[in-house]
């Protein structure tokens, strides 16, 4: 009676679990994606528009946007590559920067085959190639941007001056509104990435080439200048000690007349600014005769994916990237994208038009095709950021410490 | 059910015959079977969350892969390479010594505060029982919370610290605590020193409140001050506490990585590298997991070494 039971039961449970496979397997296929930006403003709507128009193309399929904070997000992701177990499609933040280790680890599927057969091939701009590298496309690019200058028009008409189109002016209006406890401009000063950032965005912005025939250029003058011109204004004109949550806080309570930013910071600016200095912030054109940019937001297939997980995976990247989502992202995140002629939502107003005319023509601090950074950023990074805070504390000329850290990249055989 | 009773009657029958012999008088080999049954789930639930990790950073830590798939990390070459990489590299040496002084400025500081309350604690005064409790907090307070108010409290231009000594003439310009090289370990070490002292407070007041108030008496009749009393009396009484409280003090701080992470990130100029921020580096900057996990097995081995030969000693002065 006993064994009788045992094989009875046995057979239900394997009949049970066989039948609820195949029921789940028919009910939804789950498709996770990565991401540090579901709450973003913005870009949470933006999400749930691209969540609901995949399921709706592609029913039995739910879309699982799964949210990691971005200070955890490069750290949670590489894990989660080592363990095998990767979500379906990895939104990459920094191509540039992110991109190569994960490819080079042999985490990301080749997807030259698939961008061939669309129109990402030929209408995406030359900075698609932060998602390649050794001549291998690792996903698809969705923004690219220039930097935006951030202004408080109230401060300037308080002080009477114009906002400053050059670099002389910049510095005129740092100094001339640098009183009774505000600062002309704000800087990032820790001990990120964003610190190094801030200061070449200085250099690119001057016209200046850190790196040149493939050498160092650091003791380039126009480089020094810029470096020059970036400390002044850190040492004297700018608040101590600013992260880059603390320096949009201080320019969005009114602390700061003027900052350089990504232009996804803009929608923050309705959401995080005093209500009496809202609606004195705005948007101008860099005071550069160069404006930097940068490229962000890729979205890649893990290399462990299956077959069925692989072609959801690209529907869901080209669905992202057809012109419906990119003039959707546009409009909800008033930030410019990678596909070319979508960005009218940006034209119509005075600040956003700043956005459009800024990605135009943005060159971007770290070229895609300078590898040896790349592919050893954090130890480069590293030298540079060193070398940035000797220079910012005051302690050496700026060409000499720009020559000592060309010294120090060739002996650690960096090259760019 | 028949074989059941069988059994039952045979064991009761042999109760019956020897009705001295206890459980603890079963053989060893008995003994030891039902005591492994007890301790098998514990010790698989242990083994799972303790050793599994451990020795999959021991074996990434001689795999010549630096990142990749753990399925593609298992089947790569053995190597000794990465522990020659990181032992001859001179950050890892720089980092081991801002390590050391971070332990001992923090451990220090934190155990003369500890200390200091105590003795204070100790004494019977009015709202004694609130004061022990104010003075504890510290502790309670999570970590994340403790970061977040001292990095607004330490911030350069809007922080409180500046505007105070700005205040008070103390400072003439914005000190950057964070991102001075000169200041950043001792601005990595007061909060740590914060977070800490409370540890100290509790163990020696433990210890305190063990010595015998007759003591004190005694040697106050002898004409013995409060210097005398503390070096006779309540530093041999308390040694022993404050010693393991030290050790396990400076442990919980050679692992500190949460408040350096935030607020420094082991700059500027590598000024607050400690160990525990280099490792997260090299894995997570770097992604030189394999370096990484040599150096996390490296840690784990000066670690066990300082213990095991701290017990060592610990037992030498018990036997003198």
């Amino acid at each position: 009676m006993t064994t009788a039971f045992v094989r009875w039961f046995g057979l239900a449970l394997g009949a049970s679990m066989m039948a609820g496979s195949l029921i789940s397997g028919a009910v939804a296929k789950d498709l996770t994606v990565t991401t540090w930006t579901a709450t973003s403003p913005g870009l949470k709507d933006w999400w749930k528009v691209i969540e609901e128009k995949f399921e709706k193309a592609n029913p039995g399929v739910d879309v699982k946007i799964e949210n990691i904070a971005f200070g955890d997000y490069i750290r949670t992701l590489t894990t989660r590559f080592v363990a095998g177990s990767a979500p379906s499609i990895v939104h990459v933040p920094l191509p540039t920067i992110n991109l190569p280790a994960w490819a080079e680890a042999g985490f990301l599927k080749n997807v030259d085959d698939r961008i061939a057969g669309t129109d990402i091939a030929t209408k995406w701009p030359d900075n698609q190639a932060a998602m390649s590298w050794k001549g291998v496309n690792y996903g698809v690019l969705l923004v690219h941007y220039g930097y935006v200058f951030f202004v408080n028009e109230k401060m300037f008409k308080d002080a009477g001056i114009a906002i400053p189109t050059n670099k002389d002016e910049l510095l005129a209006a740092a100094k001339a509104l640098t009183k009774d406890s505000k600062y002309g401009f704000a800087i990032t000063d820790d001990n990120t990435v964003n610190f190094m950032r801030d200061a070449l965005e200085f250099v690119s912005g001057l016209g200046g080439q850190w790196a040149k025939d493939g050498a160092w250029n650091f003791t380039d003058p126009t480089v020094v200048e810029a470096i020059d011109l970036w400390r002044e204004i850190g040492q004297k004109y700018a608040p101590r000690g600013t992260d880059i949550n603390a320096k949009r806080q201080a320019f969005y309570d009114g602390n700061v007349a003027m900052m350089i930013e990504n232009p996804s910071v803009w929608p923050n600016v309705a959401a995080a600014a005093k209500p009496d200095v809202v609606g004195d912030l705005h948007l101008a054109t860099m005071p550069f005769k160069v404006v930097p940019g940068d490229v962000s937001h890729g979205f890649s297939i893990p290399q462990e994916a299956d077959a069925e997980t692989v072609k959801l995976a690209w529907a869901f990247t080209e669905m992202a990237a057809s012109p419906d989502l990119m003039r959707s992202y546009v409009e909800l995140v008033k930030s410019p994208v990678a596909r070319p002629g979508v960005d009218e939502a940006l034209l119509k107003d005075r600040d956003t038009i700043v956005i459009a005319k800024s990605a135009e023509n943005a060159q971007v601090l770290v070229p895609n095709e300078y590898y040896g950074v790349r592919k050893n950023y954090a130890a480069f990074s590293t030298e540079l950021t060193n070398t940035l805070r000797t220079i910012l504390q005051g302690q050496a000329s700026t060409k000499e410490a720009l020559a000592g850290l060309k010294e120090r990249l060739n002996a650690k055989g960096i090259t760019p | 059910m028949t074989r059941v009773a069988e059994t039952a009657a045979l064991g009761g029958a042999a109760a019956l015959a020897r009705p001295v012999r206890a459980r603890h008088g079963a053989t060893p080999q008995e003994g030891y079977g039902f005591a492994l049954a007890l301790l098998a789930p514990s010790s698989a639930l242990i083994g799972a969350l303790l050793l599994v990790p451990l020795v999959l950073l021991l074996i990434i830590s001689f795999k010549s892969v630096k990142l990749g798939n753990i399925a593609l990390i298992l089947k790569a070459d053995f190597t000794w390479g990465n522990y020659f990489r990181v032992l001859s590299d001179p950050a890892t040496w720089h980092s081991l010594s801002i390590s050391g002084t971070y332990i001992a400025g923090s451990s220090i500081i934190a155990f003369g505060l500890g200390l200091a309350t105590a003795l204070i604690l100790n004494e019977k005064f009015p709202a004694q029982r609130l004061f022990r409790t104010l003075i504890l907090l510290p502790w309670a307070v999570p970590g994340i919370t403790a970061t977040i108010a001292f990095l607004w409290i330490l911030q350069p231009s809007f922080g409180v610290l500046n505007f105070l000594l700005r205040t008070l003439g103390l400072a003439t310009q914005d000190i950057n605590w964070f991102g001075d090289s000169r200041l950043a370990l001792a601005a990595v070490i007061f909060p740590t020193v914060w977070k800490t002292y409370p540890f100290f407070t509790i163990m020696l007041l433990a210890a305190l409140q063990t010595i015998p108030r007759e003591l004190y008496e005694a040697a106050s009749i002898d004409g013995a001050n409060r210097r005398r009393q503390f070096q006779w009396i309540t530093w041999p009484s308390i040694r022993r506490y404050a010693i393991v409280a030290l050790v396990f003090n400076a442990m919980y701080v050679f692992r500190e990585f949460d408040f350096i992470y935030a607020s420094t990130k082991g700059g500027p100029q590598g000024a607050t590298d400690t160990i525990a921020i280099r490792i997260y580096n090299l894995a997570f900057e770097a992604f030189d997991m394999a370096a990484a996990s040599a150096l996390g097995v490296l840690t784990f081995v000066i670690v066990a070494i300082s213990v095991l030969g701290f017990v060592r000693w610990q037992m030498k002065v018990e036997q003198r």
